[in-house]
């Protein structure tokens, strides 16, 4: 019982939220499983989706999947890492592959994110499915080509001491600022720069305020399609696996979307304002800022220890595996 | 004995109170100084603010409900009959009582889960049981402070409006003022007596 | 739903419970009631949540700044500098007063610490010069408003919180609404003086407002420092804040030597209690605000109220009476917490700009400090003054109707509200 008073009892409702906007990825994704159970379930379930964070954001969001507050939820890695620091793994700089497709499969398949999997289940959070949403970009007012052109550089990141670890290792300085005050804090030099992926660039209109785009492919961000498991176990079976259905489906519909969204917002971009500059690396440059990228990793493993250690062995693997198959088909 | 517990812990609130404030105001100076002229920011400041404040808001609530300072509207009640304002003293109190409890069992609960989950603040990495135990503390405070008040109530003739304050005792004001006004007094005194002995040290040779 | 919402709310309130108590029983009520599965955790995480932003630390940062200079000698110093220009003139003191709380208001965040730091000293000077007491305080408990549309200002801190807009934005568009709300207020002054024959104050020498201005320069120079400071970037909201707390201390203990150091932990320590009893009301707000929304109730009263597409002045006409009933009946903090995510929404669909919105609000609340029956600014005059609330209300009635001008120039010319911010960004 929902005890909405506007639809009649014997429809179900799902309560879905998430941290993005109306018409972003995750929004995307949210409303493609809203129209999907709806018409599979003919009606009998209605999904209410909560965009924007407006139940809860950041840490916040986490709760609410926990508390059954709302019974699917997606996450992203850096908040649920209050929870369960091992899967800072995947905020880790280069951790990832170049190849989208490469990374998608060690998302989908690989046995590292098996091994999250269940580390989310212990902490009452069932992971159902991870997707990307893209590269991390590094926005700045001069172009980044090596890391000495961080020095002393005030970069604005996540409030997360592996985020602060690692892009200090390249020099910066970051510097948590709310997400909300990033582009009055650009605009009034506050801060350098900012790292975000280009859908929230164009959504937050940094680009107004900052002059390169500087594509390093450093970090790879990432949701996780989440379902809170009392209100899992109360499914039926048909239910459960109608929900599992879709999941699987809508990996390749969220991909395409995350492909065209990289290439249209980013032309939105440049439609705008034509003049900014974007800065491709090349493989020797990206080197470089892999070597510095080291002491971020020694901050991990000093964290979670020596599961941090085989879940970093088993990614390792995972890619290779995946890379492996990405190119025998091609 | 239990009056004079209740003062020491009275006494602990408004040191922290005061302590508190004075070490946010610290904080935020030492991270602007911090960042515009060593040009590196503590990233934890606003973290820590940020509990700061939780728990100034949480442990000051039990002060105010001692001193009948929480913002209420009391217009109607104000100018009831003695009787009604009797009946809704105990009502209020003893309710209030009731869902302060309440909360606390709810905050406990919190707490324990928190610690069951390890879950740690995200710049400073300190275990969050820890700052929601304090607010459970809080909590717990503030019922104890409607029970005492809730006891007087139903025990003696008086109404009482906080566990210290009566009704008609000149002490329900709705806002802070008074409180001021008192601190005020407080402070003229200590200045006057400290002229007096300085005119006193000029006068001496 | 609704209905056990409004009986929870509004019986606790009227019935002199806490105000804590009413929101957050009501909000207790509908999760247990109508949302049994979930677990009643979430609304201990959202009284934390709801105060631990760090936007909000600036909150009481400057009302410890203002409680540090209420017992200080800035605004006596401020106001002896604005008296000696404008003195003289017909209405001078009631200009003065009015001047005084939109310079103090640049200084302070908070409109009762304006009410106690300019009043207590005006109040004096007006009934020795033959005001009467009702004008005086009805003028003081107005002009005091100013000081929450003139930046830094809490309520404006609220809105930001809430919607994610910049606070050093819509900081310098207040100052446009604060200064057309000043020159109604003077001009009435003006008017009121010139029809009552109120004796005028002597001119004061060129010399002797040299004095004036040497004795307040440091105090001058301080909404430079905050303001310049948000501006340029050098320090955000929150640090300009903690910034004051350093200039009050520094000003007033070092300076004029009217506290010594040793007396500021008395004085946090009322700054922690205000604190509290005010947070307390954000935290359960914020609890509420999370249960309604959760509900979906905005969307039934809204959709009830507007229909789909309403234009922006009908959204615009709403929010006002909203947020007017709303600061009678409520803290304007809570009032922000609890309205301003059930109508932004609404106006950033209809195309209103999230500062004009901004701007709307905060006069609204400003206005609605002095409004009886629940105004914070009455409560802390009739305190100070020892006067009996009606006696502190009767002034009001004139002002209310120039604010209401105020509020519809705002809103059909949106260019008077906007302009400062226009001029700066
Ligand atoms: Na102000
Ligand atoms: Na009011």
């Amino acid at each position: 019982k929902s005890g909405d008073m506007t639809e009649n009892e014997d429809v179900k409702v799902w309560k879905f939220s998430h941290e993005e906007s109306v018409g972003s990825i995750q929004d995307m994704y949210a409303m493609k499983f809203k129209e999907q159970v709806e018409e599979r379930s003919n009606g009998e379930i209605r999904v209410d989706v909560y965009p924007v964070g407006q139940l809860g954001d950041g840490v916040g969001a986490v709760e609410l999947i926990r508390y059954n507050a709302v019974n699917f939820s997606i996450n992203n890695p850096a908040t649920v890492a209050t929870i369960v620091p091992e899967n800072q793994l995947l905020s880790l700089q280069f951790v990832f592959s170049d190849d989208m497709e490469v990374n998608r499969r060690v998302l989908n398949d690989g046995n590292a994110i098996k091994e999250i999997n269940e580390l989310y289940r212990a902490k009452d959070i069932i992971p159902l499915a991870w997707f990307q949403e893209g590269f991390q970009v590094i926005t700045s007012n001069h172009p980044i080509n090596k890391p000495d052109d961080m020095k002393g550089f005030k970069l604005r990141v996540m409030a997360s001491p592996l985020l602060i670890a690692s892009y200090s290792a390249y020099g910066a300085n970051p510097t948590p600022v709310p997400y909300m005050e990033t582009y009055s804090n650009l605009q009034l030099n506050m801060i350098d720069g900012q790292v975000n992926p280009v859908f929230a660039i164009e959504e937050m209109k940094f680009y107004e305020v900052q002059k390169c785009l500087n594509f390093l492919n450093q970090e790879i961000f990432v949701g996780t399609f989440c379902v809170n498991p009392v209100f899992w176990d109360s499914l039926t079976e048909e239910e459960q696996e109608m929900v599992l259905d879709i999941t699987n489906e809508l990996d390749s519909y969220i991909f395409d979307i995350q492909n065209e969204y990289a290439d249209s917002r980013l032309q939105k971009i440049i439609d705008n304002k034509p003049q900014i500059t974007l800065k491709e690396y090349t493989e020797e440059e990206r080197n470089v800022f892999k070597e510095k990228a080291v002491s971020g990793y020694d901050w991990y493993l000093n964290l979670v220890g020596e599961k941090g250690q085989s879940l970093l062995d088993v990614l390792g693997e995972d890619i290779k595996t995946a890379e492996q198959t990405v190119s025998s088909e091609q | 004995m239990i009056e004079k517990i209740n003062k020491f812990i009275l006494k602990i609130e408004e040191f922290l109170l005061g302590y508190i404030i004075i070490i946010m105001a610290v904080l935020l100076v030492i991270n602007v100084f911090c960042r515009s002229v060593l040009n590196n920011s503590l990233s934890f400041a606003e973290e820590l603010g940020g509990f700061l404040m939780v728990i100034v808001t949480f442990l000051g609530i039990s002060t105010a409900a001692r001193f009948y300072k929480h913002i209420n509207m009391n217009a109607i009640v104000d100018n009831a009959p003695r009787a009604v304002k009797k009946v809704m003293a105990i009502v209020i109190s003893g309710f209030t009582t009731v869902v302060t409890s309440w909360l606390t069992y709810v905050f406990i609960r919190y707490a324990l889960d928190n610690a069951k989950v390890s879950r740690i603040s995200t710049a400073l990495e300190l275990p969050m049981w820890i700052l929601v135990a304090i607010v459970a503390l809080g909590m717990f405070l503030v019922a104890v402070q409607y029970l005492i008040c809730f006891i007087k109530n139903i025990t003696q003739r008086d109404i009482y409006m906080g566990s210290h304050v009566k009704c008609g005792e000149g002490m329900e004001m709705i806002y802070e003022v008074e409180y001021k006004e008192f601190e005020n007094k407080e402070l003229e005194a200590n200045s006057e007596t400290e002229n007096k002995v300085e005119n006193k040290e000029v006068d001496a040779p | 739903m609704i209905p056990l919402l409004l009986v929870c709310m509004f019986g606790l309130l009227l019935a002199g419970f806490p105000m804590f108590m009413s929101l957050i029983v009501a909000a207790a009520a509908v999760l247990l009631v109508y949302f049994p599965l979930v677990n009643p955790i979430i609304l201990a995480q959202q009284l934390i949540s709801g105060i631990s932003s760090s936007v909000l630390l600036a909150v009481p940062m400057f009302i410890f700044s203002a409680d540090i200079m209420c017992a200080g000698q800035i605004s006596r110093r401020l106001l002896d500098f604005v008296g000696s220009l404008i003195g003289h003139i017909s209405g001078g003191l009631g200009v003065s007063t009015a001047a005084t709380c939109t310079l103090f208001g640049a200084i302070s965040g908070s409109t009762q610490a304006t009410v106690v730091a300019v009043g207590k000293p005006m109040k004096a000077t007006m009934v020795e010069e033959g005001y009467e007491e009702e004008d005086a305080v009805g003028l003081i408990i107005n002009s005091a408003n100013i000081a929450l549309l003139i930046p830094p200002s809490v309520i404006m801190i609220m809105y930001c919180v809430v919607t994610g807009t910049s606070v050093a934005e819509l900081f310098m568009a207040g100052i446009g609404p604060g200064l057309v709300l000043f020159l109604l207020f003077a001009g009435y002054a003006v008017i009121r003086a010139k029809i009552k024959k109120t004796p005028k104050e002597k001119k004061c020498t060129w010399s002797e407002r040299g004095v004036a201005f040497k004795r307040a320069l440091i105090s001058l120079g301080f909404p430079a420092i905050i303001l310049g400071g948000i501006y340029s970037g050098i320090f955000s909201p929150t640090e300009s804040a903690a910034i004051s707390v350093l200039y009050a201390v520094v000003v007033e203990v070092f300076v004029y030597r009217s506290i010594r150091i040793k007396d500021l932990p008395l004085i946090a320590k009322s700054t922690g209690m205000l604190t509290a009893t005010i947070f307390i009301l954000v935290a359960c707000g914020q609890a509420f605000s999370w249960v309604i929304s959760y509900a979906q109730i905005p969307q039934l009263l809204t959709s009830a109220l507007l229909g789909d597409a309403p234009t922006q002045l009908q959204v615009l006409i709403w929010v006002t009476v909203f947020f007017f009933i709303g600061c009678m009946f409520a803290d304007q903090l809570v009032v922000i917490m609890i309205l301003t995510p059930i109508f932004y929404p609404i106006a950033m669909a209809a195309g209103i700009d999230p500062i004009h919105l901004g701007l709307i609000i905060s006069v609204q609340c400003a206005i609605g400090s002095a409004t009886p029956p629940f105004g914070c600014n009455i409560f802390t005059a009739s305190a100070i003054f020892n006067l009996p609330y009606l006696k502190v209300v009767k002034g009001v009635p004139a002002y209310l109707i120039l604010a209401a001008l105020a509020s519809i120039l705002f809103i059909l010319v949106p260019e008077t509200a906007t302009w400062f911010y226009h001029l700066v960004y």
